[in-house]
């Protein structure tokens, strides 16, 4: 008794697994087929975008103090020579150290450095890595470098952006010669202060993951909550798919940049202490385009303000300044209010500070420092990160490219998916045929294309609860699947039938269920080999083809250990009864 | 004519193992000299450019070749209609630097009801997707043998499953290069369940040669009629597809996995079967009950 219950068991959750999975697709024939399925993009409709972000890992070696010298030497003019090298520090004999004091100062920011007028020294605190960083940072005029870690090394990720010319040349020479060409521009650049000892052309992963999240949080800021942006091949591009729109309104959702104006107060016409656009004369200073660096929106201890703190390029600050003294605001600051403007409303607006106007007189501000501020309540707090979002929409961290693009129709895929349901019906019925020639047993032919039918909406039906996206080679993953089910219970029926022609020709009986697990043995190796065959697959995140393997591995899953044993035992029930009677 | 009569037929048991064998090593190594000489030609998603795939226009392939290529001034256009039964699916491949938007509106302007689909690749991504994609095909071959060699523990038995698989897809990749499919992710995949399906045959062959009691040219029989069976479903599935779908990356999977199909047969049922044949009579003799030997 224990045995048939056992059997039905197998059939009961087989039941139980097929109803759940109709239950997830949810499937609606009303106003045209409708489910739960996610579809790729060439059979939903929309376009989809693929980014590639610009910049260089890179590791290079060299002696500290060479580069240090060499670094104040070339930006302060003065002529240096190396004292003392310690752990953390070098000291410098400054030739005439008076006269280059001032300048020394200025060319060292990155350390902090002390004087000995006696002995006409210049200490300089450094560790190797800052040299090194600020080394990459000076050839490469200012890119941002930070060190990183990348596959368990440690790398300088230089934040460098093509030229144009590079951008073509991308295109016309191979990867690897391409890399090549970027590793002999850094070789060249560093002219024999530092080696290059390992170089790749990607950003790290979590530069690509930080753009990433800015674009993504940027489209829901515009509202477009539902739109997938996530990164592929080892963190490298970024893919962004946009259901249901045109490619060109895509793009412009991916690359524009909110308008962002900083003005000022020429002339105040309106009462009150709020600047009124409509009425006060206001003169442009800067646009967003001379942001040089947007840092992330922060909540001031002293104040509980929100504030978007930025710096502004050299060139914007110039013209920054000018503009303050051209209106006058520099004597009188407090008449003249700052007004920043997002898409022409106004979202910070007031006095210019005396102690700002003060350092604008005097030239010793370079467009560091500033930051639109607002109030301390929830909504600041939700004006300042749509700020930092358009600010930073405008400055990514890196450069980004569009690498690749595609957009199809709705309708064009609503063709292709009814041609893949015609398909998929008319080879089960294929398989039908020929499995009804071999076999010529209805009992065989209906309970084999159930399960292979069983197991195709289950494999759909676990791809809709992982919220797995079927894009055409996911399809064709379900079809293989599809295949190689088919194969399998080809070899149980054929291992069930030849035990039983043993049986009627000798004595030697071989049992049911060790004919059984023969087949399976024949079945497990081999699901094994594909599952193994696909896992790197899965792995390498080559977005198409990770679909692929994914559906493929879940449905050899749900063939070897759900539909295939249950179409054992429903094909044991049936033929059993029959050599029974026979 | 039911498959019992086929198989007798064909006879493989009584054939020359030294045919048996020959015959497929030699054409292996023709696919290979193929391959050298003729290459494979790249899909747009790993060569780089633009494909753009049309419905719904009223014009013939070669007539909006000479117009499109009058257009944008490129002779490297090509223009060819979707294989299959419900025709009216135009494929048109351009170069990565011609632009997608003017390619779009040349069809919007012409033909207000065309539905388009394109895609675009910069060469740089393609090439990126071309050695992902080895490294993917090197990985999942190199996976799938230490599986083989761990199943069987025999090594010439095992070798054979390997050498089988290799053979399949190197065929396959010939007959590629002759009718002019592309290799594109899609076909990569297709080269990829070649995989699956190759040792899914070879697995079940070896396993009742090798293992099975039984006299060998009725077990090489009756494994030739479970592993036809499978063969032949799985191949008419895939013509289905191939003739039904209009979308490219299905009729390319599916061209690609009826070649390697029909490569496939003679692969397991000449190549690996001589191959085991051989081997099993080599050990006969001296040997029995043990079969670790070799």
């Amino acid at each position: 008794m224990s045995v048939s219950i056992l059997k039905n068991l197998r059939i009961f959750i087989w039941i139980l697994v097929l109803v759940g999975s109709l239950i997830a697709i949810n499937p609606s024939f009303g106003d045209g087929f409708d489910s739960n399925i996610q579809f790729g993009i060439e059979i939903e409709g929309g376009s989809w975008i693929d980014l590639e972000l610009e910049g260089n890992l890179i590791q290079i070696s060299g002696s500290r103090d060479d580069i240090v010298l060499h670094l104040i030497a070339s930006a302060s003019g003065a002529t240096l020579d190396v004292s003392e090298s310690g752990d953390d520090s070098v000291t410098f004999l400054v030739e005439d150290l008076a006269t280059h004091k001032d300048a020394l100062e200025a060319a060292v920011t990155w350390a902090t450095v002390a004087f000995d007028d006696e002995a006409g020294t210049m200490t300089v605190t450094v560790s190797d890595t800052t040299a090194r960083a600020q080394l990459l940072k000076s050839v490469t005029a200012g890119s941002k470098v930070t060190l990183i870690s990348f596959e368990d090394e440690e790398w300088f990720e230089v934040r460098r952006s093509l030229t144009e010319a590079e951008e073509s040349l991308a295109n016309d020479l191979s990867e690897s010669a391409f890399e090549d060409y970027l590793r002999e521009w850094y070789v060249e650049r560093l002219d024999g202060l530092a080696t290059v000892d390992a170089f790749l052309n990607r950003v790290s992963p979590e530069t690509t993951r930080e753009t990433r999240d800015i674009i993504s949080t940027k489209l829901n800021y515009l509202g477009l909550s539902d739109i997938p942006v996530k990164t592929i091949e080892n963190d490298r591009y970024i893919s962004i798919e946009f259901a249901g729109r045109q490619l060109g309104e895509a793009e412009q959702l991916v690359t524009e940049q909110g308008k962002f104006e900083i003005k000022i107060v020429a002339v105040k016409n309106s009462t009150g202490q709020a600047t009124d656009p409509e009425v006060d004369v206001l003169e442009l200073m800067v646009t967003g385009d001379e942001i040089k660096s947007v840092d992330h929106y922060t909540n001031l201890n002293s104040t509980r303000r929100w504030e978007v703190p930025f710096t502004l390029s050299r060139e914007g600050a110039e013209i920054f300044s000018q503009t303050v003294i051209a209106v006058g605001a520099d004597t009188a600051p407090n008449n003249h209010y700052i007004v920043m403007l997002l898409d022409d409303q106004v979202v910070f607006d007031a006095p210019l500070s005396a102690d700002f106007a003060a350092s604008i007189k005097d030239g010793s501000w370079k467009g560091e420092n500033l930051s639109a501020s607002f109030g301390s309540t929830d909504e600041d707090m939700e004006r300042a990160r749509i700020l930092w979002i358009q600010l930073n929409a405008g400055a990514l961290p890196v450069k980004q490219r569009i690498i690749a693009k595609g957009y199809t129709s709705p309708a064009l895929g609503n063709v292709f998916l009814q041609q893949i349901v015609i398909a998929g019906i008319v080879a089960i019925l294929a398989v039908g045929v020929i499995v009804y020639l071999r076999y010529r047993k209805p009992k065989i032919v209906f309970p084999l294309l159930g399960a292979a039918f069983s197991e195709t909406i289950i494999v759909l039906g676990i791809a809709v609860l992982i919220r797995h996206q079927l894009d055409l080679p996911s399809i064709a993953g379900v079809l293989a699947t599809l295949g190689t089910g088919v194969d399998h219970m080809v070899i149980i029926t054929d291992e069930v039938l030849e035990g039983e022609a043993e049986d009627r020709t000798s004595k030697l009986r071989t049992g049911l269920s060790k004919r059984i697990s023969r087949a399976f043995s024949i079945i497990f190796a081999s699901a094994t080999t594909t599952i193994i065959a696909m896992v790197p697959l899965a792995y390498m995140q080559l977005g198409t083809l990770r679909g692929f393997a994914i559906v493929t591995i879940i449905g050899i899953l749900v063939g070897v250990f759900i539909t295939r044993p249950t179409y054992a035992k429903i094909i044991n029930i049936l033929l059993g009864r029959e050599s029974a009677t026979a | 004519m039911n498959l019992d009569d086929i198989i007798e037929r064909i006879n493989i048991p009584g054939r020359s193992r030294t045919v048996l064998v020959g015959v497929p090593l030699a054409l292996l190594a023709l696919s290979l000299v193929i391959i050298a000489l003729n290459g494979v030609a790249l899909g747009t998603d790993l060569e780089g450019g633009t494909l753009v795939k049309v419905r719904n226009i009223d014009i013939d392939s070669d007539a909006l070749q000479s117009d499109l290529r009058g257009i944008f001034g490129s002779t490297e256009i090509k223009v060819r209609s979707a294989p299959g039964i419900t025709s009216g699916l135009t494929y048109i491949e351009a170069p990565v630097d011609i632009s997608s938007q003017q390619l779009e509106s040349y069809f919007l302007e012409r033909y207000p009801d065309a539905e388009l689909s394109f895609s675009v690749f910069n060469p740089a991504v393609s090439r990126q997707f071309q050695s992902s994609a080895v490294k993917a095909i090197i990985s999942a071959f190199v996976g799938m043998s230490i599986i083989v060699f761990l199943v069987f523990r025999t090594p010439i038995p095992s070798a054979a499953v390997v050498l089988s698989a290799a053979s399949d897809i190197g065929i396959t990749v010939a007959l590629m290069s002759i009718f002019g499919v592309k290799l594109t992710l899609g076909t990569i995949a297709a080269l990829l369940m070649i995989i699956g399906y190759s040792v899914d045959s070879d697995i079940l062959l070896t396993t009742r040669l090798i293992k099975r009691k039984g006299e060998l040219s009725e077990k090489v029989k009756s494994a030739m009629k479970t592993g036809l069976t499978m063969t032949l479903t799985t191949l008419s599935a895939m013509a289905v597809l191939y003739v039904v779908s209009q979308h490219e990356t299905l009729d390319s999977i599916a061209i690609v996995l009826v070649f390697a199909l029909v490569v496939d047969l003679m692969n397991t049922w000449m190549l690996n079967t001589g191959i085991l044949m051989w081997f099993i009579g080599r050990q006969a003799p001296t040997s029995s009950k043990r079969r670790r030997k070799a």
